[in-house]
């Protein structure tokens, strides 16, 4: 089970002790570092990232109780044991103050130190064992792509099998980072179509004069611009599934001929009278209240509820907490296989701190933070200290995220969009690409390392993906 | 420590020594063969270290020796 040995850190002044410690730890399946005093071994614990630390109290340069206490402004988490050939009450008390996991006397009572070392062994091993567990029930618990024992994602997998193979319209709401997307695609992947295209538009990426030829297509000539004849996302996404993400953000002038397109399938291009018609399903996302904005006027209630025949409801990552654990574990292990490390999972602590954090981005913000942690997490181990830096830079607001609508815009134009039917400069999409990924896919997090609004990216996104249709489809057959 | 007299730093170090040889005659006698001749010799310098351990926690912090013994 354990594929590591444990790493024993021993500061001492003395080298027979060392010697000594080096020995009998040695022989406990131990790796042992050796530090004569404290400073130097204070520079080389974030190196070592040692499990346990032995350290000897009265030392000439630097007194053991201050190397703990530098020990622990490191990371609070690591076994120390400190040991003493002038035992007094006070230093034990300050000891069990910082956090010692024992005091001993010495001469060493090999016996207790065999005990605390068995102790520490099995501590990291039931964290492995245990991360092991979270892993492979993850995997149990796996269904396209997304994860959860909690009942609500239990009864929503159900759903989905249930209900792919019958429906044609599909409503997903959900608050940002719910997963809305992998729903809509397992809605394709075991539904009949799923030979076919899977398309996707977000409709919060495209400019409002531009909705009704995103969707429907238009004849060459039908405005200005319009130098040739295009086909929509609707014809292209004929006999497959049409992903429409953010429905809300639609005008409400494009509302009626979406219905139209929805409930009969027909359409018109722009600057065409002929009708088409084709065969699409169409699955619709939004993190809106959608039936609120239809009754305040804002969204069309016929497009609303012809959309909501089957509406699916994502629970916020809040409300199924049971959850985290296995998320935690599964994005752990992918981070470790991706930067090529192996990591035992995170410490008690750590996972302490990811329960109780109220994850406004839900499992999209938990997997960045695992991501960022893994990252900055020296040892095998993530610690909490990781897992909180990981969590600051993820609840830092974005620069420009508090800038005004003027702001926006003028940032959007600063970054000019190209001509119509004019290759991307191989330099602009090689950037967007490689920070996409970067950001795994994180939209507000690229937009942010870009340095431009999340509105201007999609739109640039929206560029790279008519060059690179790839991009959108899949399971085109 | 300030209250670190001569003779105090004196009993700690020895007592470091003392662990020491304490320590590694402990290996020994749970490494050596039961039947090994060496197993007597090692128990004998276990045992002399730990006399001596014993000395030096009942000597006297006062060269008087009237004082106060040290907790240990």
């Amino acid at each position: 089970m354990n594929d590591h040995r444990p790493t024993l850190l021993a500061i001492d002044d003395e080298p027979g002790m060392l010697a000594l410690i080096e020995r009998f730890a040695g022989g406990l399946d131990f790796d042992v570092i050796s530090h004569h005093g404290g400073r130097s071994a204070l520079e080389h614990i974030p190196q070592v990232h040692p499990d346990v630390i032995l350290l000897d109290l009265q030392m000439p340069e630097i007194c053991g109780l201050d190397v703990l206490r530098s020990i622990r402004a490191m990371d609070r988490e690591c076994a120390v044991i400190l040991m003493t050939a002038h035992a007094s009450v006070e230093s034990a008390i300050e000891a069990v103050k910082l956090g010692a996991l024992d005091y001993l006397t010495k001469p060493l009572d090999l016996d207790r130190l065999r005990g605390l070392l068995t102790t520490v062994q099995k501590g990291i091993e039931r964290r492995q064992a245990l991360h092991e567990i979270d892993a492979s029930v993850a995997r149990q618990f796996e269904f396209q792509g997304m994860i959860g024992r909690s009942a609500a994602m239990q009864d929503l997998f159900d759903t989905i099998r249930r209900l792919a193979p019958h429906v044609r319209t599909v409503l997903i709401s959900g608050e940002t980072g719910t997963g809305k997307e992998l729903v809509a695609r397992a809605f394709h992947k075991i539904g009949p179509r799923r030979e076919r295209r899977f398309s996707t538009v977000n409709c919060s990426a495209v400019v409002d004069t531009l909705f009704e030829s995103e969707l429907f297509g238009h004849q060459r000539g039908a405005f200005t611009g319009a130098t040739e004849t295009k086909i929509g996302v609707f014809e292209h996404a004929d006999g497959g599934t049409l992903f429409l993400d953010e429905v809300g953000e639609l005008p409400l002038t494009v509302q009626p001929k979406l219905l139209r397109a929805v409930e009969y399938g027909d359409l018109q291009r722009v600057g065409s009278l002929e009708t088409r018609r084709v065969d699409v399903r169409v699955i619709a996302a939004t993190n809106r209240d959608l039936r609120a904005e239809s009754a305040a006027g804002r969204f069309r209630s016929d497009l609303y509820f012809r959309l909501s025949i089957m509406e699916i409801e994502l629970a916020p990552l809040r409300d199924r907490r049971e959850d985290i654990p296995l998320l935690t574990a599964s994005f752990v292990r992918e981070c470790g296989a991706r930067l090529n490390r192996s990591f035992s999972g995170v410490t008690t602590a750590a996972e302490r701190a990811l329960q109780a954090a109220h994850w406004p981005g839900n499992i999209r913000e938990l997997r960045n933070v695992i991501e960022r942690a893994c990252l900055l997490a020296e040892g095998r181990i993530i610690t909490e200290r990781e897992i909180q830096s990981a969590m600051a830079a993820s609840s830092r607001p974005a620069p420009g995220a508090a800038a005004s609508a003027v702001d926006r815009v003028s940032d959007a134009s600063s970054l000019p969009l190209p001509e119509d039917g004019q290759l991307l400069s191989t330099a602009q999409r090689a950037q967007i690409d490689r920070v996409l990924r970067l950001s795994g896919g994180n939209k507000t997090e690229a937009a942010r390392l870009l340095g431009i609004s999340r509105r201007s990216l999609y739109r640039w996104i929206d560029r790279l993906a008519l060059d690179q249709p790839r991009r959108q489809d899949v399971g085109h057959g | 420590m300030s209250d670190v007299t001569p003779i105090r730093r004196w009993r700690h170090d020895l007592k470091n020594q003392l662990g020491i040889v304490l320590g590694f005659s402990e290996l020994l006698l749970n490494e050596v063969d039961a039947a090994s001749p060496h197993k007597p010799d090692v128990a004998e310098i276990h045992a002399a270290a730990l006399r001596a351990l014993e000395l030096v926690a009942n000597m006297p912090d006062d060269p008087d020796g009237a004082g106060a013994k040290d907790l240990r």
